[in-house]
């Protein structure tokens, strides 16, 4: 927390890539899920219904590392806010 | 003429181009798998509206079965079904059952005598929450092979051609069973003198870990007298709803519950295929129904009675009709929930 840090650290890296993923694959999995009557209806709610739970504590996680790491400082480049 | 080096517009134009790339690509793959590319694939969306009566669904109501009566009682397991599942609901002992008796017609306001299909949707709960819930009906078998057919059926049904359900039955020889049960089976003038079919193979998990694909039945302890339609349709439209809240007010009904095993190579996967009588049947336990509510503010209304809710130690067998009846009652317990105004409560809203 010292030294003025310009990236994430790598846990909040994984953290955000795997959200990524994770959440990517539920807009996937919900919009095919309400769109049929096949069997895999009974499979994918249940995916969902999981991977949402594991959604929202990698979020709560998230949130613990943001305040322990805090957020990256800019480089001069970065483009202002 | 010398090669032209790559300047930075061309570079930034390539960047783009990938970018696009990457965008149309994803939204393709997205609508693909939201069915908008596929205009045929059969959505709960279309087997509602294959369900909607012309004039349109009675809002705030089930889809479907939209007429019913909440029952509560007990289930009381007698441990035989353990044999075959390893679910807590059929270990010896009393657990909490909640249900509907209903009938098989979009329309809550139709004439009871005017129903051929009765059901039965039944949670039973026991206290550890693995609970078990089914929808049953009167009929010995399905009127379909496959939620696609049952489809073809309700247009079928709901055609201004007066010669579609002929041609429907040509095309569909799996329905001669169905048809011939509602044309010639005695009806009764009871919800408590009918048997309620599950007709949906399932499989049970035993505690060693061995499958059985099994279907279940509730069967009438009360006696059964058969009547003819015409005999019912001098009676009230609500008289299978006033009669059961009579009868069960003057002592519990009862109902056995069989299950039964199908031997190897029995069609488990199409419930318009009975199995032969001799298979296994085990009788696992009974339902005790002790009182009767009106749905309107009672404790069925809300219940979406989802036919793959199930305990560990059952599962959905190669049937496809459950998933399918999964997510189109899903579908339908989003739109009544939402229009609930449409469907008052009698005691914290305005009367009906």
């Amino acid at each position: 927390m010292n030294a003025i840090r310009h990236h994430f650290s790598p846990l909040q890296r994984v953290l955000h890539w795997v959200m990524a993923v994770c959440i990517l694959t539920m807009l996937f999995i919900g919009v095919g899920m309400v769109s049929t009557i096949m069997p895999k209806y009974v499979p994918l709610v249940s995916i969902h219904k999981t991977l949402g739970s594991i959604i929202l504590v990698l979020a709560l996680i998230r949130l613990v590392t943001r305040f322990y790491y805090g957020a990256r400082r800019c480089r001069p480049t970065c483009p202002s806010r | 003429m010398p090669e032209p080096r790559p300047s930075p517009a061309r570079s930034v134009l390539g960047s783009l181009v990938l970018i696009g790339v990457v965008i149309a690509g994803s939204a393709a793959a997205f609508a693909y798998t939201a069915g908008w590319l596929s205009p045929e694939r059969l959505t709960p969306w279309k087997m509602l509206e294959a369900l909607a009566p012309p004039s349109g669904p009675a809002l705030g109501y089930r889809r479907n079965h939209a007429k019913g009566i909440c029952v509560t009682g007990v289930f009381e397991s007698n441990g035989n079904g353990a044999a075959i599942s390893r679910a807590s609901v059929l270990a010896a002992g009393q657990y909490a059952a909640l249900g509907r008796f209903n009938l098989g017609t979009p329309n809550p306001d139709a004439a009871d005598a005017s129903v051929r299909v009765r059901g039965l949707g039944l949670r039973i709960m026991p206290p550890n929450g693995q609970e078990w819930r089914m929808a049953m009906i009167n009929a010995p078998v399905f009127a379909a092979s496959t939620p696609e057919g049952f489809h073809e059926l309700l247009v079928a049904a709901g055609s201004k051609d007066p010669n579609a359900m002929k041609v429907f039955a040509e095309a569909h020889p799996e329905f001669a069973p169905f048809g011939a049960w509602a044309k010639n089976a005695p009806w009764t003038g009871s919800y408590a003198e009918d048997r309620f079919n599950g007709l949906n193979s399932f499989v049970f998990t035993d505690s060693s870990g061995a499958d059985h694909a099994v279907r279940w039945s509730l069967l009438p302890q009360a006696q059964v007298v058969p009547v003819t339609q015409d005999d019912l349709k001098k009676l009230d439209p609500d008289f299978l709803e006033q009669e059961i809240t009579q009868r069960v007010r003057s002592g519990p009904q009862r109902w056995t519950m069989t299950v039964t095993v199908a031997n190897p190579g029995d069609p488990t996967a199409d419930p318009t295929k009975a199995w032969p009588e001799d298979r296994r049947t085990i009788e696992v336990g009974t339902l005790v129904v002790q009182r009767i509510e009106a749905e309107a503010d009672g404790p069925c209304r809300d219940i979406n009675f989802d036919p793959t809710v199930l305990p560990p130690g059952m599962r959905t067998s190669d049937d496809p009709f459950p998933a399918a009846r999964s997510s189109v009652y899903a579908k339908s317990y989003d739109l009544r929930t939402a229009e609930a105004k449409d469907y008052p409560r009698t005691v914290t809203g305005p009367k009906p």
